[in-house]
Formats: C-alpha cells, structure tokens, sequence
C-alpha cells in the first residue's frame, strides 16, 4: 500500500503545486518541496518497516486487478534493488525541488507539477511489475520531462525536447511490440493472457528478437553507445533540475529494466547477446570519455561522462555475475550523485556567469572558493576516487567483468584513466589558471551548500561504507536467473551441496568456468550467499521452476 | 396497429428517433423565421440525437451470445425455407450448405420455434414479438415483416454503431452552435441527423441493396452538407470533390453488388455468405464492394478526397464525417467479411487489407507531418487511423486464431477503437472550429500561444492529440493496444511493427500542434478565445470519456465485446 502512497503522494502533491502556483509562485514551491520531503519520510517509513516475507525477494508490495478482460493488473512490488532506487529517486526528487528555487520563475506551478509528475512515473517505473503497467508508467515519465525541456529548458530546447521524445517513445514502443510478442507467447504455451511479470518469467528464455526490443528501450534510456545521440542534447537544453532528474534517475530506469527485466525474462538470449553488449557497454566508455574531453559545453562535457560512467553499467549487467551487477547498483546511485552534482553545479555557474561555455571560464577558484572545492570534489568522484561511491562501483564491475572478459574490462579499465583526464581537464580549464571571467559571481548560496552537502555525504558514504547498500541488493540480485555467483561480494559461505543441485537451473556460460573453478579451488570454498550458506534452501524467483539459481557451479550445470 | 409492424418498428427505432426529430426541426425552422432561436433548435438535435443514442442502447441484447446465435440462424433458415423466390434458386444453385450445416440450421430453427412459443406465452402479447424474435416469420412471405426482417437487423454489433452515430451526431451538433453555417441552422442540423439515419440503416442492413440504400442517403446529404459555405472556393470544391469520388465509389459499390447478383440471384449477405463459391466473379465482386468501402473510411491510396474534403467543408460536418463515416464503412466491412462463405478467400482481400493498411499508416503519418493545416492534419492523422483499425481487420482473417477469436478479440479491438476515436477525433475537430471560428484560420499559427489565449482548450487539445497518438492511459493507447495485440496474436508482426514506428511519427505532428500552443508564444494582437458554455461541456465530457477509457477501459471494451460476439461467426 505504501507504494501506492508513494505515486500518490507525487501526483497529488504535482497537482496541488499547481493550483498553488496559480496563487502564488513561492506557494508552488514550498508545496512542492513539502511533497517531496513526505515523498522522503514515507520512504524512511520504507526502510523502518521492511518485512522481508520468508522465502520470497519482494519487501513491498500491492496487487489488484485492473483490467479484468486482459487479465491486466495492478502490480507493485518492490524489492532490494528498486528500493535503493526509490530512495535516490525521494533524496533527488527533494534536491530538484530545491535546484529549481531560484532558475524558475515562470509558470512555477506547472513546473513543479511536472517535475513532480516524472518523479511519480519513475517510481512506478521502479515498482511496477505487470508489464502494461510497466510500459504505462515508462511513457508517463516521458511527456512531463518532455515538457520540462521544451518550456524551461535554455537555447535550442525545442529540438532537443522533440528529439528526446521521439527516441525514448519509439524505443518505446519497439518494447510494448515485444511485451505484446512475450504474452503470446505465453499465451501459446499455457493459454491464459497475462502481463504479470512473475508469471512470464521462463516465458521465452531464448528469444533473441523479444530480447531485443526490450534491449532496445533500456538502452536508449541508457543511454547505450549507438543510440545516445539525444542525451547530449537533452541533457544540455534541460533546465538544471532537467538535467539532474536525467541523470539522476531516468538513465537509471534504462539500467534498472536491464537488471529487472531482461536477464531474468531472457537470461539465455541475454547470455548469447552478452559479447555484444559488453562490447557496446566498452565502446560507450571510451567513446563518451573521448567525447567528454572534446566539449567546450560544460553540461555537454557532463553529459558525454554520463555516457561513460553508464557504459560501466551496461558491461556489468552483461557480465552476469553478482559482483558485477553489484557493482551496476552502486554505480547508479554513485553516478546519480556524482554527475547530479556536475550538472547543478554548471546551473549555478551559469546563473552566475550567463555562460556554460568552457572556454570562457578560468581562475574561478580565486572568486569563489567553496565552488571550487566542491567541483574538486565532484571531478574526483566523476574519475573514481578511491573512498568515494564511484570507486566502489567501477572497481566491482572491472572484478566482475575481468571474470566474464578479460580484454573488454581492460579495455574498460582504460576508460578510467580518460576519466581522469576529463575530470582534470575540466578543473583546470574551469577552475584554475588565469580570471577570465569579470565581475564577482557569488559564492555557494547556503541553499546550494546544502544540495551538495547532501550529494558529497552520499558519496562519501557510498565510498567507505557501501556494504548497507550490497547488502540491500543482495537478496534480489540472487534471484536473478542466469547470473552466475561464484563469487559474492559480501560474505563468505561454506559451499552447500543443495545449491550446486540448485543451481542445474542455471545458465552456462563457458568462457567463465576455468576462472570460476580457479577461485573455487583457491581457497576451498565458495562465496555465496548468505542466506543460502546458512543451509536454507533458496527461495524461487517468481514463480516455482523458473531458474531459482542461487550459485552458478559450472560443473553443476554440466552435469 | 398491426404487431407486425411494431416488432419491424423495433429494428429501427433510433433511425425513426431520428428521423421524426429531423422533421421536426425542419418544421419548427420554417414555422420561426427568427435567428435567435436556430442556436437553440441545434440544441434540439444534439438532445434527439442523444435520446437516439439512448434508444440503441436501450434495445441492447444482453443475453449471452449463443442465445443470439440461435436465434439468428433460425431467422436466416427461416428465411430461406420460406423464399423460393430469394433464395432458394441461389442455394440450389451454389448448393454451399452441406448436411451437417443445413441439419444444425434446421435444429437451431426449430429450438429457436420452441424458444419463441414459450417466451410468447410468458410474456404478454400487447408486448409484440421480441426483437431478436421469430414470430414474424410464421406469418409468411407475404407479410410485409419478411422483407423487414430479411433484409435488416438489429443485433447488438448493429445497435452499438448506431449508438457511436448518435453520439457522434449529439457532440458534433453540440460542439458547432455557434459555428458559422450562415442562415440555415437548421437544415443544418437537420441533414446532420439525415445522415446519421443514412449510415444506422447502413449499419443494420443484412443484404447489399439495403447497405446501398443508407449509403446513398448518407452521400447525398454529405454532399450537400460538404459544400455548406456556397460562397467559399474551398467548400465548393469541397463539396464537387466529394460528390465525384464519393459517386465513383458508390458506382463501384454497386457494380459489384450487381455481379453478386449475377452469380448468385441475391445480394443478400447470408445467401451470399452461403453460398460464395471460389469463382473469379465472386472474388471480383467482392473486391469492388471492398474498396467501395475502403474509400469511405479513406484507407490509403483510396483517401484522396479526405484531405481537401476536410478542409473546405464545414468543420462539424467534417467532425461528423470522420468519425461516424468512418466508423460505418468498418461496420461494413465487418459484416461483410464475417459472413463465413468469404473466409475462404481470405488470402485474397487479406493482400488487399495488409497492403492497405500498411499504405494508410505510412502515407497517413509520413504526409502529415508537412501539413500547415490543423484539419488536413487531423484528415492524414484520419488516414493513418483507419490504417490502424485494418489491423484488427486483418487480424479477423484467420478463423482458426486459437480461442483468442472466441474472444473476438479483433472485431471488439475494432469496435472499441472506432468508439474511443469518434471521442476523441471529434473533441479535436471540435477545438479547431472553435479556435479557427474566433482567429479565422485553421493553419499551424492560429494555434501560437493558446495557452495563454484558452488554458482550458488547450489543455483539452493537448489530452485529445496525445490520445490520438496512443499514450497510455488515455483511450487512443488503449485502443491501440487492443489492435496491435489482436495483430501480433494473428502473427501479423510486420504490419503492427510498421503501426508502433509510425506511431512515433504521429507523436511527431502532434507534439508540433502542442508546441505551438504551449511553447510559442502567440501572435500580436491574438485575441483571447472565447468558448461557448454548451462547447466547453461537450468539450469536457469528451477529455473525461477519453481519460476515463484510458484508465479504466473495462466497461467498453465488455460492450465492445458483447457486440462483437453477437455477430454471426
């Protein structure tokens, strides 16, 4: 019920900011921030009251018919992964409010109505777990961000707002084809209609072409390296809290569908994609790093490093082991942060100084110091920084994705050190070296310090204490089918022979066997899952005999 | 009176609804000669229209199908035991109806015999038969409700599109109040509802002769209708535009009736259904009385008159045509593709209905897209729609679909699409009147900044052109769904792959309208819109109907359905 509340509480909330906003535009906005602060409490209470049911991933959760004659239904669940995610989406939604304070200043209620409204869409994004419901909150998502572009956004906003629309909607729609494609199929095979996501799990694990059209819809929201044309122009013509509820959180509804919807729907399909994809995820890296050093635009730059830092996620969730789609999890929250901050820092740079050209900054660490440190601070997260989020998340998928292909992650590894020089790049031409600048731009607002404070402690948290965050993940990203666990992130477990049984479910995949023995034998045990490792037997994902893998044994699954 | 003509009576009540509130208008209109109370004789229209709508609806059939099916087959055996003269010489002569058929029809004729003696004596006799009923047909070939019930019905897939007419009829009448037709308000309204009557009589109609017979009253009033603003070049044009083509279709229509009637010695649709044999002519007639109709829901490349037609005619006309014109060349093709005889042939007009369909999606988007003009938007925009519903058309073809098709799922995505369109595409035909009545033109521009000019139309606006290009929880997704559902579930991947991408491409046209009512700012000296009260509820109810089918599509799509079962498989 609580999920409900949450979407609830964001469109009403969106709807109330608007009829305050046409009272008054500080109306609006105090509503609005007082929406998302209740958005932040109930997902507190989220945290608080979780109760895990034995045996079963989802913490949360409502299910209701909706559309009787197509057995559509009304499904909300929530487990460790979409509530990591729900949360970032609360502290965001709050941040966006705040970012907006001031750039806003025209027609304020029905901004705040349609920030709210995108927030609303990628919650249910996060929960919904019937597939037209699914698809229905995927598009709800996009006409309020379109609009968000297209009104407040800066120079060439129209372009840029149609053309994220187009991409995203026919992306789109290439997924409802496939969903539509899956219920056949599962219609053809037990002759009910459903679009309940546990029921269709095992539907078509091997179908390369359903696959591909929901393949097709994630990786434009990525974005994936051939189909990220619209993000730089997006990202550049949004309004800041634009850009920040972008690549805060809509990229991440790209990876999180990866996560939640193709390894488990197609897990055999998606390991004979995977080279491919991999492949893709590595281009995007160095592709987007290379790009990124290029720009003149610092929102440009930003968001050619979102193309890289996502590559990361891409190649992990193809890796397929848990380490890896560990490291994806941290990664879209470190990266929802990280970048965030960029882009609100460029919105306060180019309210201060009218430009976001880079070639017309310089030396403003001498004007305004506190921006500098915090730039400082940002650039290191964005290059990986040890003891900052984004460490953790790309040293884990480099982990994972060494097992699964070692010349792809070394190539990928190469996409830090261009990290590096971006981030550099971008200091030095921003924030040191000689005044270019006239006049004396102001320094961080108290409101402003305290975005980035909130972003910087997430970091720092994310950076030397993640393990709440795995731990979190963990159950959920278990319960994905296919994935390989010869190697858990958090905890050791002595090897049990129920799970090698178990784990003949699983999907092979051969080029990681001798390294999956090798780790194996090292040692004498496994790592595994906790749960798993205390003797109880796995719980299935979904529905009984579906790929209830809890460790993936190569020789198990030969056998 | 004589019962037997109450019980004919009862197959078309919401025409003779119709038909007398017509007259009545007209009669009123001559009798005040004042200009003041024509706005309220509309308003007259708009009432009878909804009261007709009511009546269809009312006459609803809510026993389960096969209590339907009975019935029908024992009205069609009836039929033709009893007409030597009709049928009989066309059975014998094509001799389609094998034993085990003729035994089941008979069988069914004599349950539906016993049905109707139990329910005559339970029910009282001042009640007259009941309307689905046999009694009628005791009586004879000579009584005059043979012929009725011969040649009309007026089963549930009938009733549900005479519903869609009326309140295609109401809004449009609702919504143009205060547009100019110049003097002659009523006979406005009046040829309105004339055509309505034209295209329920149309939908009702079992035999080609009596299709052909509200097509023609529905065209001759079009016609005048289309060519309203006699002083205007466009609607002029308009009007001889749509009178040539709209004849040449008619011509084609009845030639093909005509070699029907040549092989076969009937035009009527279950002698035909019967008894349609693989012969060349039958296939040709069949494909001319297809595309007769194909160019009345303008399917590509047979909508070449829409777009001109759209444009100079008068837009509640226009508004009418879209939708309930539509909407009635799909019943007809329904009805005469169902009947089971052209099955056979399906490999045949499917070629035609994929290759249609995949023409209307592509030119309708792909040409849309350099229009200036709302209304020859809105008329590709139409194209492309009725390219859309041919998917669920297609997706008809293939009786051996699995028990998806006991479901009807094709037929009711159809229904349930051409209802959620007339909605919508009116309510949007409706904003371009209004805005291009107060700015004086329909192009693009006249639509800069109606945000601030009109919030609340072009709010409504914004809700209607989303719907149209299928953004769920709105009625146009849902509809679509159905549709590409049916067609994915016939295996027609190709077809519903070009409809999703084509989709976007309409997104595109729309979103360019929307851009011009919110981004851009509007012209010098833009005058605020103003919105009649009786525009604005019609307007209202619209984007609520279409918001609440989005969202909860249960109820019309169970009507949609009940209406698409009643169909005789």
């Amino acid at each position: 019920m609580i999920l409900v509340l949450l979407i609830l509480n964001l469109l009403l909330g969106g709807g109330l900011a608007w009829l305050a906003g046409r009272w008054s535009a500080s109306a609006a906005r105090w509503t609005a921030l007082v929406v998302t602060l209740f958005e932040l409490l109930f997902v507190g209470l989220l945290w608080l009251r979780l109760e895990p049911a034995e045996g079963s991933p989802w913490l949360a959760g409502i299910v209701a018919d909706w559309i009787p004659n197509f057995s559509v239904k009304l499904i909300l669940l929530m487990d460790g992964v979409s509530l990591l995610l729900i949360t970032l989406t609360a502290v965001l939604g709050v941040l966006a409010v705040l970012v907006s304070w001031r750039e806003i200043q025209e027609n304020v209620g029905f901004y705040y109505f349609n920030l709210l409204c995108v927030l609303a869409g990628v919650i249910g994004v996060f929960t919904a777990l019937d597939l037209f419901l699914f698809y229905v909150c995927w598009e709800l998502m996009l006409i309020p961000m379109f609009l968000l572009i297209a009104n407040w956004g800066h120079a060439h906003r129209k372009a840029a707002a149609i053309k994220f629309f187009l991409f995203t909607q026919l992306s789109g729609l290439l997924m409802l084809v496939a969903i539509l494609g899956l219920a056949l199929t599962h219609f053809q095979a037990t002759g009910a209609i459903t679009f309940d996501y546990r029921a269709l799990l095992g539907t078509a694990p091997g179908s390369l072409w359903l696959m591909l059209g929901f393949f097709v819809a994630f990786a434009v929201k990525l974005p994936a390296f051939p189909l990220h044309t619209w993000l730089p122009d997006a990202h550049t013509e949004a309004p800041t809290a634009g850009s920040l509820l972008l690549a805060g959180l809509l990229l991440k509804t790209g990876a999180y569908g990866l996560i939640r919807f193709i390894l488990p729907l197609f897990p055999e399909a998606a390991a004979a994609f995977a080279p491919i994809a991999m492949t893709l995820g590595v281009i995007g890296i160095l592709y987007g790093a290379v790009l990124a050093f290029a720009q003149t635009d610092f929102k440009r730059m930003v968001a050619y490093t979102s193309v890289s830092h996502l590559g990361f996620v891409l190649l992990a969730v193809f890796a397929m082991n848990l380490l890896a789609l560990q490291g994806a999890v941290v990664q879209m929250l470190a990266h929802g942060f990280s970048t965030g901050a960029l882009f609100v820092l460029a919105g306060a740079l180019q309210e201060r100084l009218h430009t976001r050209d880079l070639r017309r900054m310089g030396g403003l660490w001498t004007l305004m110091p506190r921006m500098g440190a915090v730039a400082l601070f940002f650039a290191m997260a964005a290059l990986g920084l040890p003891g900052l989020g984004n460490f953790v998340a790309e040293f884990l998928i480099l982990l994972g994705a060494y097992r699964a292909n070692m010349p792809l992650a070394a190539l990928a590894a190469v996409g830090l050190v261009f990290a590096t020089i971006y981030a550099l790049w971008l200091l030095q031409r921003a924030f040191y070296g000689p005044v270019a600048s006239e006049g004396a731009p102001r320094d961080l607002r108290p409101r402003e310090t305290l975005i980035f404070a909130v972003m910087m402690a997430a970091l720092l948290w994310l950076g030397l204490f993640p393990q709440p965050v795995l731990d979190a993940a963990a159950p959920a990203l278990h319960r994905v089918p296919g994935v390989s666990l010869h190697v858990g992130a958090y905890v050791r477990g002595p090897r049990s022979p129920a799970r090698v049984r178990e784990s003949a479910h699983s999907v092979a995949r051969p080029e990681t066997a001798p390294l999956a023995e090798h780790v194996r034998n090292g040692d004498g045990s496994v790592w595994g899952d906790a749960k798993a490792g205390r003797g109880e037997a796995p719980a299935p994902w979904g529905r009984a005999g579906t790929g209830t893998s809890t460790i993936d044994d190569r020789r198990g699954g030969a056998r | 009176m004589n019962v037997e003509y109450l019980a004919i009576a009862k197959l078309f009540l919401p025409e003779i609804v119709l038909t007398v509130g017509a007259l009545l208008l007209l009669g009123i209109d001559l009798c005040l000669g004042k200009r003041d109370t024509r706005r309220a004789l509309v308003l007259l229209g708009a009432v009878i229209s909804l009261a007709a709508a009511c009546v269809a609806l009312l006459q609803w059939d809510w026993r389960p199908a096969e209590a339907q099916y009975v019935r029908q087959a024992a009205v069609t055996s009836a039929v033709q035991r009893m007409a030597p003269a009709v049928g009989r010489d066309a059975l014998t002569h094509a001799a389609r109806i094998s034993e085990r058929d003729a035994r089941a029809v008979t069988t069914a004729y004599k349950a539906a015999r016993h049905d109707s003696l139990v329910e005559s004596a339970a029910t009282p006799p001042a009640d007259g038969a009941p309307v689905m009923g046999i009694a009628p047909y005791d009586a004879g070939l000579s009584s005059p409700s043979f012929s009725a019930w011969w040649l009309f019905t007026a089963d549930n897939f009938a009733l549900i599109f005479k519903a869609i007419f009326a309140l295609a009829l109401a809004l449009a009448l609702l919504l143009s109040t205060r547009f100019p037709v110049a003097r002659y308000r009523g006979e406005f309204a009046a040829l309105l509802m004339f055509a309505a009557v034209g295209l329920m009589v149309m939908v009702g109609s079992l035999d080609l002769v009596g299709i052909f017979l509200g097509l023609e009253l529905a065209s001759l009033c079009c016609y005048a209708l289309a060519a309203w603003h006699k002083q205007d070049a466009r609607s002029a044009e308009a009007g001889t535009k749509y009178l040539l083509l709209g004849s040449l279709a008619s011509a084609i229509f009845i030639y093909g009736a005509s070699l029907f009637f040549v092989e076969y010695g009937s035009t009527h649709l279950h002698v035909l259904a019967h008894g349609a044999a693989q012969s060349p002519l039958t296939l040709v007639a069949l494909l001319m009385v297809l595309v007769s109709f194909l160019f009345k829901v303008a399917g590509a490349p047979f909508h070449l008159w829409a777009p001109d037609v759209y444009q100079g005619a008068p837009t509640a006309m226009v508004a009418f045509l879209s939708t309930a014109g539509k909407a009635a060349g799909f019943a007809v093709l329904v009805r005469v593709l169902s009947a089971h005889g052209f099955q056979a042939f399906s490999e045949k007009w499917l070629l035609l209905f994929i290759g249609v369909a995949a023409l209307s999606i592509l030119i309708g988007n792909l040409v849309a897209i350099h229009q200036n003009n709302v209304k020859r938007l809105l008329a590709y925009s139409g194209v492309a729609q009725a390219g859309y519903v041919l998917i669920g058309l297609v997706a008809m073809a293939d009786p051996a679909g699995g028990t998806l098709l006991n479901e009807a799922l094709p037929l009711t995505a159809v229904i349930f699409y051409l209802a959620a369109y007339m909605v919508m595409n009116i309510g949007a035909f409706a904003v371009v009147g209004i805005v291009g009545r107060e700015s004086g033109g329909e192009e693009l521009s006249a639509f800069a900044g109606l945000r601030a000019r009109a919030p609340v139309l072009a709010f409504a606006f914004t809700l209607l052109l989303l719907s149209l290009g299928g953004i769920p929880l709105l009625s146009g997704f849902v509809g679509k769904w159905y549709l590409f559902l049916a067609g994915v579930y016939q295996g027609q991947y190709l077809l519903v792959l070009i409809g999703t991408t084509m989709s976007v491409v309409s997104m595109y046209y729309y979103l360019l309208v929307i851009k011009q009512m919110y981004i851009l700012p509007a012209a010098d000296g833009a005058q605020p819109i103003r919105v009649g009260a009786l525009a604005a509820a019609g307007l209202a109810a619209i984007t609520l109907v279409t918001v609440a089918i989005g969202i909860y599509p249960g109820p019309l799509y169970t009507l949609a359905q009940a209406a698409a079962k009643s169909l005789m498989p």
